[in-house]
């Protein structure tokens, strides 16, 4: 059986970047970071990783410093190229607030620029963190948020990582839909360019659920814009959509607030044919740019 | 089935047992006349002696009939017999052709071709009265019975209850499109990327093109979205056939558990291919995808 071509961050290519990487399996979303760890330590950034350590286990007992682990990993952690905090003890230090999860990266990545490393790379294992409710939702909502901001401040390369079986649905559909933006999930990801969100590679079966919660986060930041509240759907580089994803855009659309629209942009004249097969409701608009 | 009663939007495919001239054109004579009032393009493919029998019943209404002479049209037992079903049809008018087999035609030829028209011709706007003789060989009589969903007779269209749908097992495809250009295990819908990129190969080797391979890759996608519903491993096998602008692709897994579905389940494939059919025995449970230039 071929390999196939997989979604890649890439994330070396940007200065500032604030990403999630979904992994439908442990090993999956190991390789992944591992991947992405390797570059960052190869392009001389500091590192500092939140995760899960085992009761009674040092760092260098972690999975990133074994044979799965990135190369130079266990170097880097002797050196402090790479710091690892453990998930239990940043909730005791922040109270799960979205103010001490922000103050307590902010501190983190000022404490690394003092240091002179030209750039930060932050990354944390799957959260495991219930978000059925309202008030957390909107703590966790906002502490991403605050990864933007780093990011728009400087050099600060952020990985958020979804393990989806460590995850309820809830969460799993509110991190994707949080991180529309930018997201790495196998075979597609999503990104934002010129206002246009941007999904690319094969949307399919697969991976509907979460697409669906993508266009969800996507239409739901849309309204809050200040260009919204219509979404600018770039489909330009969707190289494949089943039936599946295609109704989940279409419904999602026609359940959208009155007044907001998508608009597409781009993509093939058989996506057209599809979302008319499946039933394209007024609310999905063509722009002056479709095929 | 119902006969008389489904949507006559696709292939009625009803055999008609007679004992001679005369008993063919009484058991075919309500067909006929339904299909000339409703404005079919008939055409009845018979020898002389049916020929005379037919016009004689039909009075004025034959005018409006053609007779092409039997040489002229394949029997069921050839190979190019599903082509040339579909070059019978025509725009925007349906077409109703009654045929005679020939008396020396091959039984399980005879049986591939009409399952094949059951198979994938389904969606094609065509009412084909197949008339066997009763006393013809006892093996083709019974093809012609196992075969044909609807049977004619002099009250009109009726089923068949002696009508077999084609089982999985059945060699329809590999008769049809020869040997299986490509096979793939399909365990779920983490597969179904490989599955692609699969189909795609074999469209554009057989010379597909654009939204003709966008839409075989589509269909069949669909056909193993299908059995992986549900399933954590499926245990799905996809085989692709193909011929110069024809794939066949067969989604080949166990048989639905639980209740029965209603509705079309591949209505959402339809519009991406040329036909579709499930079938379904106490085995196995097979999505066929037919796609045409």
């Amino acid at each position: 059986m071929a390999t196939l071509l997989r979604a890649d961050p890439g994330l070396h290519e940007v200065r500032s970047r604030h990403t999630l990487l979904v992994a439908a399996g442990v090993e999956h979303g190991r390789r992944g970071t591992a991947s992405w760890i390797e570059r960052e330590l190869a392009l001389g950034a500091k590192v500092l990783y939140k995760g899960w350590l085992p009761a009674g286990q040092r760092p260098d007992q972690h999975w990133i410093a074994g044979p799965a682990g990135p190369r130079g990993a266990r170097d880097a952690l002797a050196t402090g190229q790479m710091e690892f905090l453990d998930l239990p003890t940043v909730v005791e230090r922040t109270g799960v607030t979205a103010e001490g999860v922000t103050a307590l990266f902010r501190d983190e990545v000022a404490r690394a620029f003092e240091d002179a490393w030209p750039t930060v790379a932050l990354t944390q294992e799957s959260p495991g963190l219930p978000l059925a409710d309202d008030a957390v939702l909107a703590a966790y909502t906002a502490w991403e948020g605050g990864f933007d901001v780093l990011a728009d401040e400087g050099p600060v390369r952020t990985l958020c990582q979804l393990s989806v079986p460590d995850e309820d649905e809830a969460a799993i559909w509110e991190t994707v839909a949080v991180h529309h933006r930018d997201l790495v999930d196998d075979v597609w990801s999503a990104s934002i360019a010129c206002g246009r969100w941007r999904p690319s590679g094969d949307l399919d079966a697969h991976v509907a659920r979460r697409f669906g919660a993508a266009v969800h986060g996507a239409l739901r930041a849309a309204r809050a814009h200040e260009t919204g509240p219509d979404l600018h759907l770039d489909l330009s580089a969707v190289d494949f959509m089943d039936v599946a994803c295609a109704e989940i855009l279409m419904l999602a659309a026609r359940s959208a607030p009155a007044g907001q629209h998508v608009v597409l942009h781009g993509g093939s004249r058989f996506l057209r044919r599809l979302f008319d097969a499946v039933g394209r409701p007024a609310s999905v608009r063509e722009s002056g740019d479709a095929p | 089935m119902t006969a008389g009663g489904e949507e006559e939007s696709g292939l009625v495919h009803l055999a008609l047992l007679h004992d001679g001239p005369d008993d063919l054109v009484s058991g075919a004579l309500a067909e006929v006349r339904r299909a000339v009032a409703d404005g079919d393009e008939v055409l009845l493919v018979v020898d002389r002696a049916t020929v005379r029998a037919f016009r004689e019943a039909l009075g004025e209404d034959a005018a409006r009939v053609t007779f092409p002479p039997p040489s002229s049209v394949l029997p069921p037992s050839d190979p190019g017999f599903l082509g040339a079903a579909r070059r019978w049809v025509r725009p925007g008018r349906r077409t109703t052709v009654l045929g005679q087999y020939p008396g020396a035609m091959p039984v399980p030829a005879c049986g591939v071709g009409e399952d094949g028209l059951n198979a994938v011709r389904r969606d094609l706007p065509l009412t084909l009265i197949c008339c066997c003789r009763r006393d013809a060989d006892p093996e083709l009589v019974a093809v012609a019975r196992r075969t044909h969903p609807h049977l004619a007779g002099p009250a009109g269209r009726v089923d068949n209850p002696g009508y077999r749908p084609p089982a999985t097992s059945d060699p329809v495809p590999a008769d049809l499109w020869g040997t299986v250009a490509a096979r793939l295990g399909v365990d779920g819908t983490g597969d179904l990327a490989e599955l692609r990129r699969c189909v795609a190969e074999v469209a554009a080797r057989v010379g597909l093109e654009g939204d003709a391979v966008r839409a075989a890759v589509l269909a069949v996608h669909e056909a193993a979205v299908l059995g992986c519903r549900g399933d954590v491993a499926a245990g799905l096998t996809l085989e692709v056939r193909a011929r110069p602008g024809q794939l066949f692709a067969e989604v080949i897994g166990p048989p639905r558990s639980g209740t029965a579905s209603t509705g079309d389940l591949l209505s959402h494939l339809r519009p991406f291919c040329t036909c579709a059919a499930v079938h379904e025995d106490a085995g196995q449970r097979a999505v066929r995808v037919l796609t045409t230039v």
